[in-house]
């Protein structure tokens, strides 16, 4: 892809906030179609395809690490590599499952980075739940009387607390799954292992959750 | 369906991955079966709860910035 000319195609890559993110990004055909324009140096195609993807993406790091800033970081690095690796884009998966697996390498390597610049070997210490950015949490929208979004609020955090408490692995596939909604066929292409193993690990991980927030499902 | 589901059958119909003829095999056999049809409805209250307060989108913040910065990269 000529980058240059591509750049100078199109002005800049503008900012759309009021496009809903998650809606579009169900629609691979149509993602296919921006690929295709995107691979032959249209950046404003690539903005468009930033644009219906960058939110989940975004939340998706954001649920593994906890870091806003540095999910804030991470999400700007997966768009600038897809762009980079889009000539290599087959279209043999969706876009979407094709992003997922570049920010799940992403999110593994800046793991990798953290835990051995904090203990100088892998443990799984970096999550404990006092790491855990105190900023990280949103207040629920959606006009929700303040009762309700007090315990959402709480409900979010031990969910949270429970989740940074698994393995990466495990973590994964309950974002994937759980949160995204992505099927194990697609978490099996975005963690490169076998559908079985996808399953093991979110039996496993559900399990391990169910223990963790015995309280919440006794409280049912 | 006679006989059980495979695992992979089950963890999908578990899940509610299973469309059309598969679905309605592998329901036809659940039917019979209260552990497996209550291992199902834990799963989906799971989903739904975790789906209410841990949003699958959101938008990053500073978005000026955050398509700056990508636009900035793919340029150099």
């Amino acid at each position: 892809m000529n980058i240059s000319s591509a750049a100078a195609s199109y002005g800049a890559l503008e900012p759309v906030g009021s496009v809903v993110t998650g809606t579009a990004m169900d629609d691979p055909d149509d993602d296919f179609r921006l690929v295709a324009l995107a691979q032959q140096g249209q950046l404003a195609s690539y903005d468009e395809l930033v644009i219906r993807h960058r939110g989940r993406i975004f939340a998706m790091i954001r649920n593994m690490i906890y870091q806003e800033a540095d999910a804030w970081d991470l999400s700007q690095e997966v768009f600038i590599k897809a762009w980079h690796a889009l000539p290599r884009f087959e279209a043999k998966a969706r876009f979407s499952t094709w992003l997922y697996r570049i920010a799940h390498n992403a999110v593994y390597d800046w793991t990798r980075r953290r835990k051995i610049e904090s203990v100088g070997e892998l443990n799984d210490a970096i999550f404990r739940r006092e790491r855990i950015d105190a900023s990280s949490f949103t207040t629920p929208s959606g006009g929700e009387a303040p009762d309700v979004t007090m315990a959402q609020g709480e409900l979010r955090t031990k969910i949270e607390t429970a989740l940074s408490k698994l393995t990466h692995e495990h973590r994964a596939v309950v974002v994937f799954k759980d949160v995204q909604g992505l099927a194990y066929k697609e978490i099996a292409e975005v963690m490169e292992c076998s559908i079985g193993t996808v399953m093991s690990r979110l039996h496993y991980a559900r399990q391990k959750l169910q223990v963790l927030l015995k309280d919440e499902y006794e409280s049912r | 369906m006679n006989t059980s589901p495979d695992e992979t059958m089950l963890a999908l119909w578990l899940d509610d991955e299973l469309r059309g003829e598969e679905l309605a095999a592998v329901e036809a056999w659940a039917a019979t079966q209260p552990a497996q049809l209550a291992a199902r409805a834990e799963v989906r209250r799971w989903r739904e709860q975790i789906a209410a307060v841990i949003p699958a989108s959101e938008e990053p913040p500073h978005l000026d910035f955050f398509h700056r910065r990508v636009t900035r990269a793919i340029r150099d």
